[in-house]
């Protein structure tokens, strides 16, 4: 005949009731519970009242509290941890690269706006200008002429040859002068 | 973390003798200090970490204004008379407001202990750290208070 160790009294007893007692603890006491009818209608009260304490500490209305007053700057630390992986420095190093093109390409002496008109080229239009290969040379020399010539002066309308100040158009070497003006362009 | 405000004013509001103004200004003290603290420092206690707070700044306060409950160790066998118990026939919808008022009842320190455990839902060892007594106290004291309580429910038994 086994005899059971443990009192009715025993905190041990409401520790197991409550599931606050370790592994090894809880199969102790679950042993000397299971061999006494007295301590398992013990433990059944125990977890009854539990359940009944629990209702109606969870019912208890709760006091009306104003809004807490943390400034606008302060966080939760776990609001504050979320954020701390946001890439700030991407960010900024991208406005900062942004603002910089901008200032090269509005400014007056930048190379990606000197067009021979002084026209205002865009942003684009100016970084594909600037990335594009120099034109190539022309396969003709230009030579002075003494007075404008009608042809050349037409020409001029399409802007492949001479304007009306007295240059000439180009004229090839082996070919007749200001004929093939176009066609050199795309030599 | 803001829907533990409420729970909290209420925990601290009965360490500062019902005093709500108090309890806030308490409360609201212990959220900004959470504010400020590392995040490694509290993280998977953080709410125990405020109720602890929070009850050293109400013992704090207590102490300065000579309203100190008695919190220590050793009077867990303190109970105190049983001839306020709510009426002896319980209706079904009073059931619940009858068991708070017999745990009003309760010791200071009991009760202290049953609603962090009840209320607050804080398990013996997290209940030991925040009220800074023993685990093996706080289990005597939850212990002292269900016992007291099973006589006092049996005792409204019709």
């Amino acid at each position: 005949m086994s005899e059971s160790k443990m009192s009715p009294d025993d905190p041990r007893l409401s520790a197991f009731a409550l599931g606050e007692l370790s592994a090894a603890e809880s199969a102790a006491v679950a042993a000397e519970v299971a061999r006494d009818p007295a301590l398992a209608a013990e433990v059944s009260a125990i977890q009854a009242l539990g359940g009944d304490l629990k209702s109606a500490l969870a019912a208890e209305p709760l006091p009306v509290t104003p809004p807490l007053e943390l400034g606008e700057q302060i966080e939760f630390p776990s609001v504050r941890r979320s954020r701390k992986h946001f890439p700030f420095y991407w960010v900024s190093g991208l406005a900062a690269a942004g603002f910089a093109v901008l200032v090269l390409v509005q400014s007056p002496d930048s190379p990606l706006v000197d067009t021979p008109q002084g026209a205002t080229l865009s942003t684009a239009d100016a970084l594909l200008r600037r990335a594009s290969p120099p034109a190539p040379k022309p396969m003709w020399r230009r030579r002075r002429c003494a007075a404008p010539r009608r042809a050349a002066v037409d020409r001029s309308v399409d802007g492949t040859g001479s304007d009306s100040r007295g240059q000439c158009a180009p004229v090839r070497k082996t070919g007749r002068a200001g004929a093939t003006g176009s066609r050199g362009d795309r030599s | 973390m803001r829907e533990h405000q409420a729970p909290l004013v209420r925990y601290v509001a009965r360490l500062v003798g019902g005093d709500l103004g108090r309890a806030q200004d308490v409360v609201q003290d212990a959220f900004l200090r959470l504010c400020q603290q590392p995040a490694e420092e509290v993280r998977g206690h953080t709410v125990e970490w405020l109720y602890t707070v929070c009850r050293n700044r109400a013992i704090d306060v207590v102490r300065k204004e000579g309203r100190m409950r008695a919190f220590a160790e050793g009077e867990a066998d303190q109970v105190s008379a049983a001839d306020a118990r709510p009426g002896r026939a319980l209706e079904a919808a009073e059931t619940q407001a009858a068991v708070r008022a017999l745990i009003e009842q309760l010791p200071a320190n009991q009760q202290e202990v049953v609603r962090l455990k009840f209320q607050s839902g804080f398990s013996y060892k997290e209940i030991s750290r925040i009220t800074q007594l023993s685990v093996s106290n706080v289990g005597y004291l939850i212990h002292m208070a269900v016992k007291q309580l099973r006589a006092d429910l049996a005792a409204q038994q019709p």
